[in-house]
């Protein structure tokens, strides 16, 4: 059994949260004013599923790696670690070469050891755990860790994903994971985030409504603790859902009841599209929303899921979107579009990641005490496949948090060495420099002092 | 070693003897691998059901070790052992060193590799001997089968019912039973996962989720507002959007036909009622639907719809009175040409006979009694078309007659011959003109050169009407505001509730909801505004809110009539008792109504009496007692359902809601477990209309077609699909189901038979004569007779399924493959290995090969076929249906190739299938008892909300063999299981 640090700290932690919480940073700065307070480190978090081809390979004769390598379509980039070109699935990225490292070769070794499922293994990036096939477990991930032990904002985490829910364990539609390993649902609806995080609390009848919710709250927790005493020990873990979701509505009503004086950041909505249903609509205002959350100092770490894996004959809400953008000329067909050696996805990858370099953009032109909103957020974003829809070998692009002393311009290439280092060691190196004094997360070796200045 | 020494289901006694050989392995390690195969055994066998509740099965068993012995075990020492056995341990793996009980032991994942690495064909290495292909196959259905038996085990729960909370669908019926409202309880909850049999009600499957509980929270506080009435009912008010609060919106055909409406009122009832004049006699919709300002044409929600057909009116004498008078339209054309080419009317312009030869037939004039005046007369002659209109006007002396005409293209206009207007870019509305009439009859001749697709033709002057040809009509809608969605609220001068916004509006005869309804702005030109297609809008009148009875039935079921009512305490004690026991479907304890009575009273402290009894109801409805189903036992031994209980299940199974009030009164007597009385309440039950409920959620999950009305069928290769195609297309599998079920057929009726239901629409989709009698049509699903139709009968043949096993372009042969052995055989494909090869389909004449080219590719890869071959040849039969379901004898390929479909496929046994009719026979000979039996497991599963396990397997047995008995009718298999221990025990 390994020893994980934070649980240590578990007690702490729980005092942490909702309780002990420092005044946001907003209030001492004053948006966009410059001050001297140092602004603060920020997490994002964001996945796109079945993997894109890299161009690299196990076995020089395999075919991915010929038609990847011949057109230049795998993800990653050609040339040497400080001179390098991207490969055209990040081309788009281009305007912030010296702001961003493309990685390759990171992998969680334990989800190779425990034969992780490949569409598993999409639960797993941002937690590390290995997720069998016959065990479906999962542990706390890196923004929530972030979220537990720092959030001293309104909103502690923010759990986006395009398709809602929290789906089922091996095909998930969240990338949030709590302390218990327990799935948080994402939120997809722009229009219900927009009236959600940013309804100003200002009536009364809010405050009584909290209220009103904490009473119903504590009824339903009495009842459900004299009704467990009456259930066996397979029904009671079913009741421990819904006693864990009793305390996590308590914290934020608690949360809010906080935070119900402090002046409600005034946004102007009416350049947000939040009714947007295309595809590259939908992932803008998506990544709007996230911008103008961390902007206004609202919340500071959170996923957003770029799709997820189908279950069982359902698929998710993106994988219509490729046909619809006419990069899939032929057929929905994802199995086939996932399996096969092709460049279709790959050109789909690129379509995400020009919305990304949309996002990477938006964030480097909201300025902040030292730097722009960029400096201040480490921005991971990857999938857990790779080509041909497999596990490992994960395809991603590091980014931000030069504040943070994060060094871009680089191409970190690991595939190839010996002893690779973790992916788990991008996210110990992450918590740390976000200011998480944690010696390990999930199968951690120890930082990776390539990616720091 | 081999442990054919001990018996293979019969308990082993500890140091029953080894026998070496085989696969086998020395010293210590066997002993220790001995005993572990003995404890496996032990293990295994001890598990007779009943017996140990703490230990369980996947629902195939333990059959598995025996074959390990037999025919695993030998193969791995074959292949594997010189590098994996006793001498050589590469990777440090030892195969003969796992445990092959995958479910008890905890080597599970490495044979989990095991097999990825035989199915990716790295192992054994190319140069070492390899396994037949037999052998193949029994190494990969012995791994595949006890990883599914160890997962499932993982999963079990123990052979019970897993307390779960409602569905979606569930919570929604159940609220709107308990409420007595219409409302949209379930959105914004995410819809509920697929579990691996295929089922939503899974109990292990489902997950709770904060989002869950704010989710119940206020939805019970929003619907609780709704049902309790605190103030006096609203006088009913005639509304209208020009005029807020004055009286009445008339709409005449002078103005707009179609209508937006904004309501100020969330509650009660809105009356509309609207005047029409149909212009022909065929079955016409009329509906009304709400949305938000700005949303499109398909994000409505249809509240009400009346269907109607014209009635032909008598003729009347006195027309034409007034000066002018107008006949109809009639219409000529197109011809292909430009503006100034005549093609014939001109010559003689006040004739309206005689043929006029238009691309290479005969054309004549048409008389067009829907080219409305007053509206723009919608037409697609085609690019560089001419199109001539006429009619004639009669006048009691010659005068002038100012007239509007608009229209976008090239156009010219005669008056008895004489050219008054010529114009090559078309006309503004705007710019009257007067043309000269003579006394008595005048010809106005119209002619409309195309530029572009569409043509358009608005018409208008100050003339009597010609008489209708149809009569007027008059209907009746009532919206039920609570059902509409809401406005946004932008100002501050918001009634209470927030607005609704309505939308009135027809289908035309092609039943296209809308499409002219929105685009509605005071300064309507020629272009804006819509063509009426089948009929006009006369008048249009919505008056609310109406309230009857007052307090509504929602509202005094809750605030029941009591003799306490003037004394809030002993008041609050009889509502809650009696609400509490509707909504957690069993008698309330004293010590619950106590606490929640106290809860109660600190509500009452700083809220109104209502308010207070409003707030408590929502923590009745939040509370674990109304969400999930509980059945509370601690006793680790099986007991007997509570008559409650009892109901609770038959509800949920049969209705997908909460039991009635008969339901509940018979719980109440507790004579429910009374086997005639039981009978007699599912034979009751499944007769009722909520029976619906589980024809719908069984069909549809049973056969996975509940996410079907999302597939997009792709535009481009179907034209003219129309997306209600898809929803009559479900109907009629759930009305086929329906009927098998309620006239007691075979089940085996469902794989074959020689009737099906279809609407207008879907019998001219499929190519089927829609009877003659059935009058009513569009909505109506009808009993259609199959015998002279070759290519349909049965589920397989449905557009349902076959649009299923489709991605909206093709047909999807491998997904319509698994889909047979998945739901009609009962044995799901396994899930795929986590690393997949490619298949070799780069080279780039992939697309012209043939389906069975590309199949033998799929199947050439071993890693995928050992799983595909097992389901593509069934795909293989259904390749004469297209994605939409369309029977078709040749196919065409990329390019212009044709090639005649070849639908016979081969069996991974020989077995030859010719098409479907082959497949048919084959499920009813060869695999009847199979199809029976995976019939009667997901219906059980489904009664039970959970997987199936070992356990289950005599029962399902026996369930098996009486349904047999009794002739294999639905309703019998619902009786015998309603009574079987499984459904009757907790």
């Amino acid at each position: 059994m390994k020893t994980k640090p934070w649980q240590i700290n578990r007690r702490t932690m729980l005092r942490g949260v909702g309780v002990t919480m420092a005044l946001p940073f907003l209030e001492s700065m004053c948006w966009g004013r410059p001050s001297s307070s140092p602004a603060p480190t920020r997490f994002c978090g964001l996945q796109f599923p079945y993997g894109c081809g890299t161009p690299v390979s196990k076995d020089p004769k395999d075919k991915h790696y010929e038609i990847l390598q011949k057109e230049n379509w795998g993800f990653g980039a050609t040339g040497s670690r400080k001179d390098f070109q991207f490969s055209k699935v990040l081309e788009p990225l281009e305007p912030f070469k010296s702001e961003v490292t493309p990685l390759l070769g990171l992998e969680h070794a334990s989800n190779i050891a425990n034969r992780t499922t490949l569409h598993g293994a999409s639960d797993a990036f941002f937690t590390g755990t290995g997720i069998g096939a016959l065990n479906l477990q999962n542990s706390i991930s890196v923004d929530q860790l972030l979220a537990n032990h720092l959030g001293v904002t309104r909103y502690t985490s923010y759990v986006f994903g395009i398709d809602g829910g929290i789906g089922v364990a091996g095909a998930s539609k969240t990338l949030s994971y709590d302390l218990r390993g327990a799935p948080i649902p994402a939120q997809s609806d722009p229009r219900q985030i927009f009236d959600q995080l940013f309804r100003a609390d200002k009536q009364k009848a809010v405050l009584d409504g909290l209220v009103r919710d904490k009473s119903v709250l504590d009824k339903v927790l009495a009842e459900s603790k004299s009704l467990a005493n009456r259930l066996g020990k397979q029904d009671q873990r079913k009741l421990d859902e819904y006693l864990e979701s009793v305390r996590h509505l308590e914290q934020r009503i608690e949360r809010r009841k906080l935070w119900f004086d402090r002046p409600m950041p005034q946004v102007d909505a009416s350049k947000l599209d939040l009714g947007a249903e295309d595809p590259l609509g939908y992932l803008k205002v998506m990544f709007d929303l996230i911008v103008l959350l961390m902007q206004t100092d609202m919340v500071r770490y959170g996923t957003f899921q770029l799709g997820s894996q189908g279950n069982n004959g359902d698929l998710g809400r993106h994988e219509m979107w490729p046909h619809k953008l006419g990069i899939l000329p032929d057929k929905n067909d994802w199995h086939g579009f996932g399996h096969n050696p092709n460049l279709f996805i790959s050109k789909w990858v690129r379509v995400l990641v020009e919305q990304y370099a949309y996002f990477l953009k938006r964030m480097s032109e909201i300025q902040e005490p030292n730097g722009s909103l960029l400096d201040n957020t480490a921005i991971v974003f990857g999938s857990a496949n790779y080509v041909g829809h497999t596990c490992g070998n994960n395809p991603i692009v590091l980014a931000g948090g030069k504040n943070m002393k994060f060094k871009h311009g680089q191409f970190l290439d690991y595939s190839q060495s010996k002893d690779k280092p973790p992916l788990a060691n991008l996210y110990l190196t992450i918590l740390q420099q976000c200011g998480l004094p944690t010696r390990s997360f999930a199968d951690s070796t120890g930082v990776m002092g390539d990616l720091l200045a | 070693m081999n442990a054919s020494v001990i018996p293979s289901h019969t308990p082993s006694r500890p140091g029953a003897g080894p026998r070496s050989d085989g696969f086998r392995c020395g010293g210590r390690e066997s002993k220790f691998l001995l005993l572990t195969f003995a404890l496996a055994i032990l293990s295994m066998t001890a598990r007779l059901p009943g017996q140990d509740k703490a230990v369980t099965q996947s629902f195939d068993g333990p059959r598995s070790l025996s074959l390990f012995r037999e025919k695993v075990a030998p193969l791995l020492q074959k292949y594997c052992a010189e590098c994996h056995g006793e001498t050589k341990q590469k990777q440090d793996l030892r195969l003969d060193h796992l445990n092959p009980n995958m479910a008890e032991g905890t080597d599970g994942e490495l044979w989990h590799d095991v097999l990825d690495q035989l199915n990716s064909g790295a192992m054994p290495p190319k140069a070492k001997p390899q396994p037949t292909k037999s052998e193949r196959e029994v190494l990969f259905d012995w791994l595949t089968a006890e990883l599914n038996r160890a997962a499932a085990q993982r999963n079990s729960t123990g052979g019970r019912v897993v307390l779960r909370r409602m569905t979606q669908y569930e919570y929604q019926n159940t609220m709107t039973d308990l409420l007595g409202i219409d409302f949209d309880f379930a959105k914004g909850l995410s819809p509920d996962e697929r579990s691996r049999n295929g089922f939503r009600n899974n109990g292990s499957t489902m997950k709770f989720t904060s989002e869950h509980l704010r989710h119940y929270i206020d939805t019970a506080r929003r619907a609780l507002q709704i049902a309790i009435v605190t103030d006096e009912p609203e006088r009913p008010v005639l509304h209208s959007n020009k005029t807020p609060n004055n009286t009445v919106l008339r709409l005449n055909r002078s103005t707009k036909p179609n209508e937006r409406v904004w309501v100020p009122f969330a509650k009660g009832i809105l009356r509309v009622k609207v005047k029409v004049r149909p212009f022909n006699d065929e079955v016409q919709l009329l509906g009304v639907a709400a949305g938000r300002e700005g949303d499109r044409i398909n994000d409505l929600k249809l509240i009400d719809e009346v269907e109607f057909r014209g009635t032909k009116r008598a003729p009347t004498a006195d027309w034409p009175k007034g000066e002018v008078a107008l006949d109809h339209w009639y219409s000529l054309g197109p011809f292909s040409g430009s503006l100034d080419e005549d093609f014939g009317p001109e010559k003689k312009p006040l004739a309206l006979q005689g043929k006029f030869p238009a691309g290479g037939k005969e054309i004549a004039w048409e008389r067009r009694p829907d080219v409305v005046e007053g509206y723009a007369h919608r037409f697609s002659p085609g690019d560089k078309h001419c199109t001539y209109f006429s009619r004639n006007i009669k006048s009691q002396d010659a005068r002038p007659l100012p007239i509007s005409l608009g229209c976008r293209d090239g156009v010219k206009v005669w008056i008895n011959g004489n050219e008054v207007l010529s114009s090559s870019k078309g006309h503004d509305q705007k710019a009257k003109f007067a043309v000269n009439l003579n006394k008595g009859d005048n010809q106005l001749l119209v002619k409309i050169h195309n530029l572009g697709r569409d043509g358009l033709m608005y018409f208008k002057c100050d003339a009597v009407d010609p008489p209708p040809d149809f009569e007027s009509q008059e209907f009746t809608l009532d919206v039920e505001m609570a059902t509409c969605p809401k406005q946004e609220t932008k100002g501050s001068d918001e009634p209470a509730g927030g607005r609704r916004h309505l939308y009135i509006g027809a289908w035309d005869a092609n039943d296209i909801p809308f499409q002219s309804m929105l685009n509605l702005s005071s300064n309507s030109s020629a272009e804006d505004l819509p063509d009426p297609k089948g009929f006009i809008i006369e008048s249009l009148e919505a008056a609310g809110p109406i309230v009857d009875p007052w307090p509504p039935k929602s509202h005094s079921q809750i605030f029941i009539p009591s003799p306490n009512s003037g004394n809030e305490k002993v008041y609050a004690r009889e509502i809650l008792a009696q609400f509490m026991r509707r909504a957690w479907r069993r008698p309330i304890a004293k010590a619950e109504l106590d606490e929640m009575a106290a809860q109660y009273e600190t509500n009452r402290a700083d809220l109104e009496f209502v308010a207070a009894i409003r707030e408590t109801l929502v923590a009745v409805l939040s509370s674990p007692n109304f969400i999930f189903l509980i059945e509370p036992t601690a006793d680790t031994k099986s007991v007997a359902l509570t008559d409650h209980e009892l109901a609770t299940r038959l509800s949920y199974f049969l209705w997908s809601t909460m039991p009635d009030e008969t339901l509940s009164r018979l719980a109440d007597s507790g004579k429910l477990r009374d086997p005639a009385v039981l009978r007699r309440t599912v034979s009751d039950m499944l007769s009722h209309g909520r029976a619906k409920n589980f024809v719908k959620h069984f069909t549809l999950q049973w056969l996975k077609l509940d996410l079907l009305e999302k597939t997009s069928v792709d535009p481009k290769v179907f034209h003219g699909y129309e997306s209600r195609l898809t929803r009559d297309m479900v109907q009629e599998t759930l009305c086929f189901f329906e009927e098998v079920l309620r006239k007691d057929m075979s089940v085996l009726t469902l794989i074959d038979a020689d009737f099906t239901f279809l609407t207008r629409r879907l019998a001219k989709h499929y190519g089927i004569p829609f009877p003659k009698e059935a009058t009513r049509t569009l909505g109506q699903y009808v009993r259609v007779s199959l015998r002279d139709e070759p290519h349909r009968g049965g589920l397989l043949t449905h557009g349902s399924v076959l649009l299923a096993g489709s991605d909206g372009k093709y047909s999807h042969p491998v997904r319509r493959g698994a889909w047979v052995l998945d739901r009609l055989l009962a044995r799901p494909p396994p899930e795929p290995p986590p690393n997949v090869p490619a298949l070799d389909a780069a080279s780039p004449n992939s697309e012209k090969l043939t389906l069975k080219q590309k199949l033998a590719l799929h199947l050439s890869s071993s890693a995928c076929a050992s799983c595909h071959e097992k389901f593509d040849p069934f795909g293989v039969t259904f390749e004469h249906y297209d994605a939409v379901g369309i029977w078709h004898e040749t196919r065409k390929l990329v390019g212009s190739t044709v090639e005649t479909v070849d639908a016979i496929a081969q069996l991974q046994d020989g077995t030859t299938l010719d098409g479907v009719p082959g497949l048919k026979k084959y499920l009813l000979s060869e695999k009847r008892d199979v199809f029976v039996e995976g019939f009667v497991r997901y219906l059980l599963s489904y009664a039970l909300g959970r997987s199936l396990e070992y356990s289950d397997r005599p029962t399902v047995e026996q369930l098996t063999r009486q349904f047999g008995k009794d002739a294999y009718k639905i309703s019998a298999l619902i009786q015998a299981l309603a009574t079987s221990d499984l459904f009757q025990r907790k």
